[in-house]
């Protein structure tokens, strides 16, 4: 870490507000990003978000500077927003998938060429929140299924199929929009 | 490589780092949460101990009111008659002080009445009237409206209740609980217009309406606030606000005529003191020194009987101020809670009575102060408000709050006519959240 990070933190161990400021402006982006993936709307997200950085500076004093700062405070962060999705939403062993689009089981290559963060994080906001927070938590937190069930209170099954579940839709939404985008093509043409 | 291991390395590689710029307010709402968190549990020690101050404050108040004396100097008459009813008013078979109907004595003056529409003057009951020297008119109101005078209330936790998150996975086995209840302190001040209903017990032959109108007065005091975690706080503090009326009335000579109602074979007392009665009460004013003897021409006695004079009516102007110190208790409920907070506010008051004052001017420019009688030390009130809350620093908030304000008991001890003062109000002040 950063010799530059590691007095900001120290500083936020003072209680500096200055220091808060900092660390809070080099790292809500990032938080904030997080808290959006995992929550219903932007309001629920800068709640959370509000709520994780409280906890941050309440308890920084137990960072004994092991690990990644970043780390620690993701680990908060993704702990709040998950609170707050058990006590706001019903969490369900059978999720409803009436809202999913027809299942290709295409092989679809994917070209990465074509995407980019912020279609990538309109496209996982448009899954029910249940598949989101799965995914999200497997694919981005590298959490375990069971891991995964202990924090949302699931089977492991159930982890294992909305993940599942979550992925064939994600990739029937980009087959869908790039067959869109050829149809736009050819019609110009 | 399976297309599934695919889609994963694809939304990881572009969403791990992925950044979203959060919007400015929030940084305000964690700083200032997480550094009132540090005085939080030094300065819960010290609100019970500002609210037992401010109840001690309010208890002194009452303890070292100086209740009115009246001192007794020479005889202050003004005396108006019409002459067509100069004769009914002031000729008795026997010159004996006329009779007061007691509890329904009531004359109304109007300054739009004529001396024919009034009614016969009444003696006051009680005998410490009695002993005055001149029985001045007894006026009442009918159905007139006390404004119970508005203190403030107010808002002061700029914060939102967020709910309370327990880390699913802690690093230790401590269950650290944040408290996300707050407290605040809000100055507060502003204008207020106080008027008030009266109940009597007057039949209304006897009750004429009066030219009682409000008061205008400014109002302020600290506040105390509460916040829990949800959307309720309650609140108390320490107030100054104040009541009564003002009243333009014509006088009639029969009021002033001062020897033949004293009863009992009394003397003359030799007074400075005017008094008059009204829908609050008897007001005893208390004549300077200095201040000549009234010019008005009076009716002479003669034996028995009161000679007949031209008598000059006389336009009043007279004050009414009851100043308090108020204690409320209320309870808030916040209806729109975000950076400007919206809430709605309901308690009750108990308020000590610390100042008595009635101030009375002739249009011959005489001027008599003095206080209104049989005023309660103590009385109630309820209140009800509407706040609203902005925040502009960390732990500052700008206040606004128009309130209502109706006394739940009369301010005065008369059975005839209970006085209960309601006052309407807009309050403004900054608070201070810790």
């Amino acid at each position: 870490m950063k010799t530059e990070y590691i007095n900001i933190i120290k500083e936020c161990q003072k209680g500096k507000q200055a220091a808060q400021h900092k660390a809070y402006e080099w790292l809500s982006p990032r938080m904030y990003a997080i808290c959006l993936q995992y929550t219903k709307n932007r309001m629920e997200a800068e709640d959370c978000l509000q709520e994780g950085f409280i906890k941050v500076f309440t308890k920084i004093d137990s960072y004994k500077f092991k690990g990644s700062f970043e780390g620690w405070v993701r680990r908060i962060i993704v702990n709040t927003v998950i609170e707050n999705f058990r006590k706001k939403e019903a969490v369900s062993e059978h999720v409803c998938i009436d809202d999913l689009s027809e299942i290709d089981n295409s092989e679809t290559e994917i070209n990465e060429n074509e995407l980019n963060a912020d279609f990538l994080h309109r496209l996982i906001m448009e899954l029910p929140t249940q598949y989101r927070i799965v995914f999200s938590l497997y694919v981005l937190e590298e959490y375990t299924h069971e891991e995964i069930s202990n924090k949302l209170n699931i089977s492991i099954g159930t982890s294992k199929s909305n993940l599942s579940r979550a992925r064939k839709w994600l990739q029937n939404k980009i087959e869908q929009i790039r067959k869109n985008e050829i149809n736009r093509y050819v019609s110009v043409s | 490589m399976s297309q599934y291991h695919k889609i994963d390395k694809v939304f990881k590689k572009h969403l791990a780092n992925h950044e979203v710029t959060p919007p400015e307010k929030i940084w305000s709402a964690i700083s200032s949460e997480v550094n009132s968190n540090k005085n939080r549990k030094a300065l819960a020690l010290w609100m019970p101990i500002a609210a037992g101050i401010a109840i001690l404050i309010g208890l002194t108040a009452v303890l070292t009111i100086n209740t009115s004396t009246i001192t007794i100097a020479d005889d202050n008459t003004i005396t108006n008659s019409n002459s067509s009813n100069h004769t009914n008013r002031f000729s008795t078979p026997t010159h004996e002080p006329q009779k007061v109907k007691n509890e329904k004595a009531i004359t109304t003056i109007n300054k739009s009445d004529t001396p024919d529409n009034s009614s016969a003057i009444q003696e006051p009951h009680n005998e410490k009237r009695s002993q005055l020297a001149y029985i001045s008119p007894i006026y009442s109101a009918i159905g007139s409206t006390i404004v119970p005078h508005s203190t403030n209330l107010h808002l002061s936790n700029k914060k939102k209740a967020h709910p309370q998150y327990i880390p699913i996975h802690t690093t230790n086995m401590e269950v650290d609980k944040l408290s996300k209840s707050s407290f605040a302190i809000t100055a507060l001040a502003g204008p207020t217009y106080s008027h008030r209903t009266t109940n009597s017990n007057a039949s209304t032959n006897e009750i004429n309406s009066m030219n009682e109108s409000g008061l205008n007065s400014l109002s302020g005091g600290l506040n105390m606030k509460f916040k829990t975690r949800t959307r309720w706080s309650f609140e108390s503090g320490i107030f100054y606000t104040q009541a009564g009326q003002n009243l333009i009335a014509q006088t009639t000579p029969n009021n002033y005529n001062y020897q033949s109602v004293i009863p009992n074979g009394l003397e003359k007392i030799t007074s400075n003191i005017t008094t008059y009665s009204n829908s609050l009460g008897t007001t005893s004013f208390h004549k300077p020194e200095s201040q000549p003897e009234p010019t008005i021409p009076r009716a002479p006695i003669v034996g028995n009987k009161t000679e007949q004079t031209e008598i000059i009516n006389e336009n009043m102007e007279l004050s009414q101020r009851l100043s308090y110190i108020e204690i409320p208790f209320a309870a808030r409920y916040n209806i729109y809670n975000n950076k400007t907070v919206v809430s709605v506010s309901a308690g009750v008051c108990a308020n000590f009575l610390i100042a008595n004052e009635a101030n009375l001017t002739l249009d011959n420019g005489q001027e008599f102060s003095g206080e209104t009688q049989g005023i309660e030390n103590i009385s109630y009130s309820s209140k009800i408000g509407i706040g609203l809350e902005y925040p502009f620093l960390n732990n500052l908030s700008l206040n606004l709050e128009p309130i209502f304000r109706y006394f739940i008991t009369p301010v005065n001890q008369s059975n005839n006519v209970q006085f209960r003062p309601y006052s309407l109000g807009v309050n403004a002040g900054i608070s201070y959240s810790f």
